[in-house]
């Protein structure tokens, strides 16, 4: 038999306590590791979604919160519109240094009919391939002004098929041409339209909300934005980078927080199983003793104390990692219900090295909260025990 | 040469402002292979003597040498080992691992000591079949009676082939019957050349030992 074998079986003693201090172990290993896989491909997925836009900078209105325009290339509504010769003025100044100019319309409109207020995308549809490259369509992109492409959400809920009609503003029928396979991200919940359709479902004959950019030579971006800030007034220019900082910021009240609970969580669990092994130790004390009596050292005392509370945790720990696994899609789903953007594609994903951090993290909690039994044991005078 | 000598051995408790004498310049000498049963009254220092003889507890005053070796000069690892190898412990109480069968029990401190005495399987096998509990091996403890019980603490006491075995009130928790059979398996350890020391109020019992100390207030009498 060994020290290990002993202190499982000692465990065993009381199933039902012990599995519920693993429970909170696991829980919190679980949500632990959620959290951190989240966060790390939130940062990578934003910085990939990015990058395959190929746009350079977004010009929106002068004044808009940089918040807000940040998050322009993603839906975001802005109220205040670009001034309609800004189109032009951009194509005069860059003219021959880019590759993309791509107009953008995003505004709310009610739908009486289905009680709801929807979204529409207005934008060049040949730059739709420019500027979400990721999307898988189903059908075709939109090549007329009666031609509508629906994001998954939307089809999904109104059961709309390809070919299906869709009314906007009560007055007009679009063709669905086109069905956007499920981002998981806002993309769901637009309906993308034509710009010039969209101007003038909008009323706004010629207003857009942002104008996104890719140069031709990526290297020219800083000259570029110093002699379109100088001499295009009104506007307001948003790099790649800026945006990825800005959204990553928004992002980051939301993280600490979901950190804080799990901080929380881990340390509710920790006492929990303190609590447990300690209770242990006091219901133990006459056999302790005897294993005094028979031989045991002071350390062989503390490592039985502090093998049961590493068993507990990194079997909490081991079986949190899986249940994150398994249930990654409902993690997800939750934790994108309180974030203000998320990029696309999986976010709670299997990580070897992210499990083997959670893995030495629950061996870690297992001696912190191991240590103070494990002390007290020692302190057990095999005397006193036997005496009882 | 004696295996075990107490010299001028004392003991006092303090009990709240009351001092309290459990042990008054206790001598005595053991030999290798006796069978030593220490007798008396309730509180008359039985029990403190065995665990003074033991190494589990320290005297107030006084020496106790086990193979000419002072104990108070011993340090904590010394103690360790002298309990680990050289001492048995039998209890009044068992103090079995209920989760563990009786095999397992009567291995536990070999899981301290290391096994330096290479102990082997067939060696278990002889003790057990020796006290009569080889067809119990893979029963636990709520499985056994007390007389069963008390034979896998004898058993434990033996793993590590230690030289004298201290056992307090081995009988207590037993009919006469089984006590009667359970002190006569002490007897063959002796024949064994084991030496057995052993506390009990049983006169009775005591009389079947080679020597008798009978403890009246802390002193022998």
């Amino acid at each position: 038999m060994t020290f290990r074998e002993l202190a499982l079986k000692s465990l065993y003693r009381h199933k039902i306590r012990n599995f519920l201090s693993l429970l909170g172990i696991l829980s919190s290993v679980a949500v632990l590791y959620a959290i951190l896989s989240f966060n790390k491909s939130f940062t990578n997925n934003l910085n990939d979604e990015l990058n395959k836009t190929g746009v350079h900078f977004m010009v929106v209105s002068a004044g808009c919160p940089h918040e807000v325009a940040s998050l322009v290339l993603h839906g975001a509504v802005i109220p205040k519109f670009l001034q309609p010769e800004i189109k032009n003025k951009l194509e005069e100044k860059l003219e021959g240094k880019y590759d993309i100019l791509s107009p953008m319309l995003v505004f709310q409109i009610p739908n009486i009919q289905k009680q709801r207020i929807d979204l529409i995308y207005g934008l060049e549809m040949d730059n739709i391939k420019h500027l979400k490259p990721w999307w898988k369509i189903s059908g075709k992109i939109p090549q007329n002004n009666n031609e509508v492409l629906l994001g998954y959400e939307i089809a999904d809920h109104d059961k709309i098929k390809i070919g299906d009609k869709y009314r906007i503003k009560d007055e007009k029928d679009y063709i669905v041409t086109g069905i956007i396979e499920k981002t998981s991200s806002k993309d769901d919940a637009f309906i993308y339209v034509p710009l010039s359709e969209a101007q003038l479902i909008s009323g706004q004959k010629n207003g857009i909300t942002a104008v996104g950019v890719k140069l031709k030579k990526s290297e020219a971006l800083n000259e570029t934005i110093d002699i379109l800030s100088r001499e295009i007034p009104g506007i307001q220019i948003v790099t790649i980078n800026q945006i990825l900082t800005s959204i990553s910021t928004l992002a980051s009240g939301a993280r600490v927080l979901s950190l804080s609970v799990v901080a929380i969580a881990i340390l509710i669990s920790t006492i929990g199983i303190l609590n447990v092994i300690l209770m242990t130790v006091f219901e133990r004390t006459q056999e302790l003793g005897m294993m005094r009596a028979i031989g045991a050292s002071k350390t062989d005392i503390f490592r039985i104390i502090i093998e049961e509370s590493i068993i507990l945790t990194t079997t909490g720990g081991f079986l949190g990692i899986v249940f994150a696994l398994l249930l990654s899609k409902v993690i997800e789903k939750f934790i994108k219900s309180f974030m203000p953007y998320v990029p696309q594609g999986d976010l709670v994903v299997f990580d070897p090295l992210l499990g083997f951090f959670c893995f030495i993290f629950a061996i870690l909690l297992g001696i912190i909260a191991g240590f103070y039994p494990a002390f007290r044991a020692t302190k057990i005078s095999p005397i006193q025990a036997i005496k009882g | 040469m004696s295996l075990l000598i107490a010299q001028n051995l004392t003991k006092n408790y303090q009990r709240g402002i009351e001092k309290v004498k459990a042990l008054d310049n206790v001598s005595f000498a053991v030999n290798r292979g006796q069978f030593i049963a220490i007798t008396g009254p309730s509180g008359s220092g039985k029990t403190t003597l065995l665990h003074i003889l033991g190494c589990l507890d320290k005297p107030t005053s006084g020496e106790v040498y086990i193979d000419n070796k002072p104990v108070s000069k011993m340090t904590e690892k010394e103690l360790d080992n002298v309990r680990r190898l050289k001492v048995g412990f039998v209890f009044q109480q068992f103090y079995l691992l209920p989760e563990l069968n009786v095999i397992e029990n009567v291995k536990l401190p070999l899981l301290f000591s290391g096994n330096p005495k290479k102990v082997e399987e067939e060696y278990i096998d002889e003790i057990l079949n020796f006290l009569g509990i080889i067809n119990r091996k893979k029963h636990k403890p709520n499985q056994l009676s007390g007389g069963e019980m008390q034979r896998v603490a004898i058993a434990r006491s033996l793993v590590n082939k230690p030289e004298f075995i201290l056992a307090d009130e081995p009988t207590a928790n037993l009919d006469t019957e089984n006590g009667k059979k359970i002190f006569e398996l002490l007897i063959k350890l002796v024949e064994k050349n084991i030496t057995v020391i052993v506390v009990t109020h049983n006169n009775e019992l005591a009389n079947m030992a080679q020597k008798k100390i009978v403890l009246k207030d802390g002193v022998i009498v």
